[in-house]
């Protein structure tokens, strides 16, 4: 059998798939080009394929020409080329065989990379848990912020402070959540008036770290905390600003614990001054009195001047009077003045009680320790400004009286003399107590509105405590009429913890003391009143009630000051303090106060 | 001092040099003619081989890329195979076979026994090699678009 078959079919097939073969060569380069980054293995294939399609395309062009060169008759050339062609085909087998076996080595080359990558992602994954972990572990508030014024990070204690979730507060706008002083980011750079309070521009300007105290509202009460913040700069590679650290400390019970330390300041400075006030009085007021004794003995009973000169007397004994409360009023303040000393043993008490109790409660027992020293404190200051207030009007009187006798004595006399000395050593005291209405003037405090039920609530807070030991029951009855009052809170807390603390202290143990408020159908006054089921008032007692230093309280638990000061207090704001025994037993007091504008009982006497 | 520049043209210039004296080369040389067909052979059944080698290697790998590259591999080394053969039995063809001309080219290749027919149809080899290109290709293509989907999952 003998086959004649047209060769024309084997070179269609060779020339078509040689250029064929050029194309694709080209193609494999190209995809095989654009692959060889992201792994050993994909620069590997673009090795190989680099050598295959340098395969195809020697072969490809050598059949090309061997056509060209043989169909146009010049086989020589051909034959000149042939060898170089084929020789080089030999050769890129070699190389695509010896790469195919090099296959192994990079593939394990890549394992090893990847394990190294993953033991470095491991690495980096503990490094950032630990980091993150010693943040969360702060006691402190800690949130970084970027160029843009977004959180970008927020510690856990800020977090749980915040109430809020990571989620919720990454890339949220620090403005939004912290001052609310402005709603774009613009407004945050340009508002000048903002500038003090905003560190990221003090970070800008250069400042490295610094500490400033802020006020922040706090997300759950919305009650103003006073925030202690700390910022610093994170540096970027180039040196530029890119993040601010910042670390908020809220220091609000420090800076309540300063201002009752600036206010006892100023009460024990009114005491001490009262203390030396009383002594200074002493020889102009002995020296009035003993003048005026010697003038009335001159003069007939019912002659002309002997009124006067009784007033004077009067009054000088009133005035010796007053002088010598305000001596046991400072005696008891100096006596029974719970010092920071004190203070700390009070602290250290607490603690030996009770091994674990934490450095909170001591704070707390330390606090309302000081608490009770300062409502002591201005309970004496309100008595020492009451007193001094009498015996200026006592001085005046003294004044006016040895004035006027003075006018229509006859000068040069020895009757006129001694109205000289009364009348120069009456101003004398009047200078003298007029130090200290000055200081105590000073002292009155900037009266509010005062939503009374709020306040009332606040203030049942302090005592829940003593309450709950005598099982006390505190049972309330608000009344939402009840309008804003014009006072001075501080003062009036006072008065609510008196009539508590008596209310408590006359139950002893196991009763209730009902707490109601009412608008007075006037509509004019609220009424305060505080009923308890003790043992009610006598009424021997009920009649030295208000009377200072009336106590029935012994070994010195009670200074008898309570009420007297209270009813100051609420006559000072223009109110009533009234007493009653319920017919059921136990007592009410009721505060009546005005509501509205006093704008006449600012001074009370 | 050479740079690689003009070492290259260094080396292109002593090619030439060789090339142009042939004749002279050939007579003196002594890896005679059938010792470039066997070594050409010998690559041939390296590249085999190292198809063999490198599928099976390979074999665990999956996705698509890969599986277009190993089937590129097949082709590779059934092509190689095939071209083997085919050497082998051109070596001991008559040139009588080639019959007729088509401008420097014979016309029809007469065939007498079946070894003649395999050659004839073993030549038509790039009916192996463009599929092998073709796999090829199209397994880098989508290994490329695997690793681009890839990274864009893993890059942060
Ligand atoms: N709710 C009450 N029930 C019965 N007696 C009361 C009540 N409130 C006050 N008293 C009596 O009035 C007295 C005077 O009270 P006041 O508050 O002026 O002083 P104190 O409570 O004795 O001392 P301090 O208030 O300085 O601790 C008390 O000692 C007590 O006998
Ligand atoms: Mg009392």
């Amino acid at each position: 059998m003998t086959f004649e078959l047209p060769l024309f079919l084997v070179y269609l097939v060779d020339g078509i798939g040689s250029l064929l073969m050029l194309v694709l060569a080209g193609w494999i380069f190209y995809e095989a080009h654009r692959l060889r980054h992201r792994s050993l293995i994909n620069l590997y294939l673009f090795l190989l394929s680099c050598s295959l399609g340098a395969f195809a395309v020697n072969r490809a062009t050598g059949h090309i020409l061997r056509y060209v060169f043989r169909y146009s008759g010049q086989t020589h050339i051909w034959e000149a080329i042939a060898p170089i062609s084929g020789g080089v085909n030999t050769l890129i087998f070699v190389i695509i065989a010896s790469l195919s076996f090099y296959y192994g080595i990079f593939r394990n080359l890549q394992e090893t990379r990847n394990r190294e990558k993953e033991r470095h992602l491991k690495e980096l994954q503990k490094n950032h848990d630990f980091l993150q972990k010693v943040i969360d572990s702060l006691n402190t508030q800690l949130v970084v912020i970027d160029k843009e014024y977004r959180i970008a990070m927020a510690n856990r204690k800020f977090l749980n402070d915040m109430a809020r979730s990571k989620g919720e507060i990454i890339g949220l706008p620090c403005y939004q959540l912290l001052h609310r002083s402005c709603d774009t980011v613009t407004d945050c750079r340009t508002d000048e008036s903002d500038a003090h309070i905003c560190p990221w521009r003090r970070i800008h300007n250069g400042e490295n770290l610094h500490l400033m105290t802020h006020v922040h509202r706090d997300p759950v009460t919305q009650k103003a905390r006073h925030i202690e913040i700390s910022a610093s700069p994170v540096h970027g590679n180039g040196g530029e600003v890119e993040y601010m650290i910042e670390t908020l400390t809220d220091v609000t019970d420090k800076v309540k614990l300063e201002q009752i330390q600036v206010q006892q300041e100023k009460l024990t400075g009114i005491v001490e001054l009262a203390s030396a006030v009383s002594h200074e009085l002493n020889t102009p007021m002995f020296t009035v009195l003993g003048n005026a004794q010697l003038l009335k003995r001159q003069i007939k009973p019912d002659g002309p001047g002997a009124s006067e000169l009784t007033a004077i007397i009067r009054n000088v004994k009133k005035m010796s009077q007053l002088t010598r409360k305000m001596v046991n009023i400072t005696e008891y303040t100096t006596k029974d003045y719970v010092d920071e000393e004190k203070l700390f043993d009070i602290a250290g008490a607490a603690e030996s009680k009770e091994e674990d109790r934490d450095a909170r409660q001591k704070d707390r027992v330390q606090r309302e320790a000081r608490w009770l020293n300062l409502e002591k404190m201005a309970a004496m200051g309100q008595l020492t400004a009451s007193v001094a207030h009498e015996l200026n009007n006592a001085i005046n009187i003294v004044l006016g009286y040895s004035q006027l006798l003075l006018r229509d004595a006859q000068p040069e006399s020895q009757s006129s003399n001694d109205l000289q000395k009364i009348e120069k050593n009456a101003k004398q005291c009047q200078r003298i107590v007029s130090g200290l209405l000055d200081y105590t003037r000073s002292m009155s405090r900037e009266k509010q509105s005062v939503d009374v039920n709020r306040h009332l609530e606040d203030v049942l807070k302090l005592v829940a405590h003593r309450m709950a030991l005598d099982n006390i029951e505190i049972v309330t009855q608000f009344s939402p009429d009840v309008n804003p009052v014009w006072m001075d809170p501080d003062e009036m807390k006072q008065v609510y913890l008196n009539l508590l603390n008596n209310a408590a202290d006359a139950i002893e143990q196991n009763g209730r003391i009902r707490v109601k408020t009412a608008l007075d159908p006037s509509g004019q006054d609220i009424l305060v009143s505080f009923s308890d089921n003790g043992p009610g008032i006598p009424k021997q007692v009920m009649e030295k009630l208000f009377t200072p230093f009336f106590t029935t309280k012994e070994d010195g638990t009670g200074t008898g000051l309570g009420l007297n000061v209270s009813r100051d207090i609420v006559h000072k704001h223009g109110g009533s303090l009234r007493v009653k025994n319920r017919p059921e037993g136990g007592a009410v007091f009721t505060i009546r106060l005005p509501v509205g504008h006093p704008s006449t009982s600012t001074d009370g006497g | 001092m050479f740079t690689i520049r003009s070492r290259v043209g260094w080396y292109i210039g002593i090619l030439c040099c060789v090339l142009g004296r042939t004749s002279p080369a050939l007579a003196i040389q002594t890896h005679g003619p059938p010792e470039g067909l066997y070594a050409h052979q010998i690559a041939h059944l390296g590249f085999l081989v190292a198809m063999v080698y490198i599928y099976l290697r390979t074999r665990k790998r999956n996705g698509d890329g890969w599986r277009w590259i190993r089937l590129s591999f097949v082709f590779f080394a059934v092509w190689n195979l095939n071209t083997f053969i085919t050497h082998g039995v051109s070596a001991a063809l008559d040139p009588a076979q080639f019959q007729g001309r088509i401008g420097g080219l014979p016309q029809y290749f007469v065939a007498h026994s079946s070894m003649d027919l395999y050659f004839f149809f073993g030549k038509m080899d790039h009916l192996l090699c463009i599929p092998a290109g073709l796999c090829l290709g199209l397994g880098l293509r989508k290994m490329y678009r695997e690793t681009q989907r890839t990274s864009s999952e893993n890059d942060f």
